[in-house]
């Protein structure tokens, strides 16, 4: 008999086929090495490691250049002692750290809540076991049973390689804290993350992306380090395109004593679309409320960033970078603050801040609890801080009806709203956001239940990570937000996705680029700035703040011509 | 005279829940009981999108539809694991798992040469779905790689504005924006 043809059945044995394993060769995930091979795999899920020289400017500890792909990290010699001691240090100051540590019970209500988890499936991303990474070695030196019986009770003996997976893991959480809403316990899982990389700081490891802003915030006052005279020519530069759009040329006042508000916003919004039309849309409001009814308020160049890196830093840093706030304050004489659209800002703001630099309002002569005089609200909830959230002013605004609002200018917008983590889960602030678009724009649909308000998924690159370098892994948390995003879209239409955070304006794109193509970001006061009716301004806008021809307006802009 | 088309119908109901288990056995122990477990679509995107997936190839195959019109639904999967831990070979494995299920579950039946000789048919079918599986993660790569640049452009608009090195914001789009973009996969673009 000839050879059997390929693609012919006789030239397959049966048997032989079954037996093929198709599976990829892989590794056991719990025998994984952090050693520089393990990381060269996975370019693109971490983050480019500090700069030795902002570590320097920042005087922190053990400045020096290395990168994960280094077998040797450069670690002091005695960097077990500072973990221990740092370690020790932090049960000592929080309760809630050794709380923490304390009472898990490992229940697994957590497990599946981290979108890290749910969109990649590495199982050290169950916020459980990323906490236990750390909590493993408390146990196993910091408890009685744990020095005794060690791994028997869930205790590690602390080695390099625990840091270097310490390095991989928590900058693998965005502190959004999600998983701590089902905790039974309320185990505040970013607290640990704050933890583990604070006492990666103190062996001088840290990723660029934070650090850089953080120095170069320290030195100029924003993240960006745009200096004085910059800030001042952005803002010019928006009030160009104000003036094309509007016909009115806006206001600008920066470092004006005696003003009645600071306005502080995260300095993303100076450079980085899409929130630069978003910081346009403040500028129009602010202009409008003067015209109308007499508020002055002003921006400052020291504190030109209410956005505080110093948060996924160390406490510290996060006091030092917060403090220019309330000094400003008092310097320039406000009454009161007002903090633009952002993310974990507020979580420093509403949390931290009157604890961490509270003292520095005494002498304040001017403080007053925030008050609008344009409507007469009191809002309580920050008679101690003195500063409010910009959607809880606009929100009163238009409530009392003191705006003039055409939303016919978004009937080309679908609208979804994205809660951002920060605002949602640690400031509770749901319904202004959603009363504002509301108002300004007709169509809008919110996403499904379990993905919006406490429960809200994190755009995958807060809490420091949302740089380019860490795509994959970005794009891995972005998942779950970009799915509810795909469906909405699907379902209703959906073509605009608002958020109020200056982080998910830069990182959300990203994710709806690669989740929901046909889906665009936007800021909320970018939609309130193009549905507002200034007073004075030209007789019919055919442009919206990005310069795009305005649909259904467009004949106009022939007329113009 | 029964055909292969039949008894894979009559199979569906084994063979598809078992393609859906070792498509995501490929994850870690945890990971692929969750993906497996849960069944909320937004509390589990991977495990919902892989049900979907698997059940639309399944009977497109029986169908005996264009292979290459199963991009977008390849699509659906294969676009999340292009971004996960995955090597490529990983990431489009479980097209081959599909081949080794049919030989199982239809073990007895193969006795049948007339049968085997319409399953090698069927198998040049799912081998030709693995080249189409092999573009759709190509192109997502690429996708990737195109929104870390828009990105990167993105972060530093203003200042590519004042320096006159774009003029508008479509200079970002070298594609056109975002989202009209539907490139083409790369056996469709005729100039690749």
């Amino acid at each position: 008999m000839a050879d059997p043809k390929p693609d012919t059945m006789d030239y397959y044995k049966h048997d032989e086929v079954l037996d093929i394993d198709y599976t990829p060769p892989s590794e056991n995930w719990m025998d994984i090495k952090y050693d520089p091979a393990f990381y060269e795999r996975r370019a693109g899920s971490w983050i480019y490691t500090t700069k030795k020289q902002h570590i320097e400017y920042l005087g922190m500890p053990n400045p020096h250049d290395w990168s994960p792909t280094d077998e040797d990290w450069g670690l002091p010699d005695n960097w077990k002692e500072i973990i221990f001691n740092g370690i020790r240090e932090r049960l000592d100051k929080y309760r809630s750290f050794k709380i923490f540590m304390d009472c898990c019970v490992r229940c697994g209500a957590c497990a599946d809540k981290c979108h890290f988890y749910i969109g990649g499936g590495d199982p050290k991303n169950m916020p459980v076991l990323r906490a236990e990474l750390l909590r493993s070695i408390y146990r196993n030196d910091f408890t009685m049973a744990g020095k005794i019986l060690g791994r028997l009770v869930g205790g590690r003996k602390l080695t390099i390689n625990v840091i270097k997976e310490w390095f991989y893991y928590f900058y693998q959480c965005t502190e959004c804290r999600r998983c701590s809403v089902f905790c039974p316990y309320g185990i505040d899982t970013a607290e640990v993350t704050m933890m583990g990389r604070e006492l990666l700081h103190l062996l001088g490891l840290g990723v660029n992306w934070i650090m850089q802003p953080v120095a170069s915030c320290y030195r100029t006052g924003n993240h960006l380090g745009i200096l004085p005279h910059g800030l001042k020519d952005t803002l010019e530069f928006f009030a160009e395109d104000i003036e094309d759009v509007t016909g009115i040329e806006v206001d600008i006042p920066i470092n004006q004593k005696g003003a009645d508000i600071l306005f502080a916003t995260p300095s993303g919004d100076f450079l980085a679309e899409p929130g630069t039309f978003t910081c346009m849309g403040y500028m129009m409001l602010f202009h409008e409320l003067k015209e109308r009814y007499g508020l002055t308020y002003t921006w400052s160049t020291y504190c030109s960033e209410a956005g505080n890196f110093g948060l996924f830093t160390s406490k510290e840093a996060m006091k030092r970078l917060n403090a220019k706030i309330y000094t400003e304050a008092k310097r320039l004489g406000v009454k009161w603050i007002i903090g633009g659209e952002c993310g974990h800002m507020w979580r420093v703001l509403h949390q931290y801040m009157d604890t961490l630099n509270g003292e520095i309002k005494e002498g304040w002569k001017e403080a007053e609890e925030p008050k609008s005089p344009i409507t007469g609200t009191v809002f309580e909830n920050a008679k101690s801080t003195k500063m409010i959230h910009i959607t809880e002013f606009t929100s009163d605004l238009i409530k009392h009806g003191k705006l003039k609002l055409d939303p016919s200018r978004n009937d080309h917008l679908n609208v979804t709203f994205h809660d951002s983590c920060n605002p949602a889960r640690a400031m509770g602030i749901f319904e202004e956001p959603r009363y504002v678009i509301k108002n300004v724009c007709k169509n809008f649909h919110d996403m499904p239940p379990n993905t919006i308000r406490e429960q809200t998924f994190c755009c995958g690159g807060g809490a420091g990570l949302g740089t380019d370098e860490n795509m994959e892994m970005r794009l891995r948390g972005g998942l779950p937000r970009g799915n509810a995003v795909k469906y909405v879209h699907d379902k209703h239409g959906v073509n605009k996705l608002a958020c109020m955070c200056a982080i998910d304006r830069a990182t959300l794109t990203t994710v709806c680029e690669y989740w929901a193509p046909e889906v665009d970001v936007t800021g909320i006061h970018e939609l309130v700035g193009n549905a507002m009716v200034m007073k004075g301004e030209k007789e019919q806008r055919t442009k919206d703040l990005r310069l795009d021809p305005l649909p259904g307006f467009e004949d106009a802009e022939d007329d113009d011509v | 005279m029964t055909g292969l088309k039949d008894h894979l119908k009559q199979k569906r109901g084994s063979i598809v829940p078992k393609w859906l288990t070792q498509s995501l056995q490929a994850y870690p122990g945890d990971a692929s009981g969750f993906y497996l477990r849960e069944k909320n679509q937004f509390a589990n995107p991977v495990g919902s999108s892989f049900a979907e997936v698997v059940e639309k190839i399944f009977d497109a195959l029986l169908e005996e539809v264009e292979v290459e019109t199963l991009q977008s639904a390849l699509e659906g999967v294969i676009k999340i694991r292009s971004v996960q831990e995955f090597t490529p070979s990983q990431a489009i494995s479980f097209v081959f798992e599909l081949k080794q299920l049919v030989r199982q579950e239809l073990n007895d039946e193969l006795s049948d040469p007339a049968l085997r000789g319409e399953l090698v048919g069927f198998e040049n079918r799912v081998d030709q779905l693995a080249l189409v599986a092999f573009n759709v993660y190509m192109s997502c790569r690429e996708k990737v790689c195109e929104i870390r640049v828009r990105e990167v452009k993105r972060r530093v608009s203003r200042l590519l504005h004042r320096t006159g090195l774009i003029e508008s914001d479509a200079d970002l789009e070298p594609n056109g924006p975002p989202g009209n973009g539907s490139r083409p996969y790369p056996n469709q673009g005729g100039s690749r």
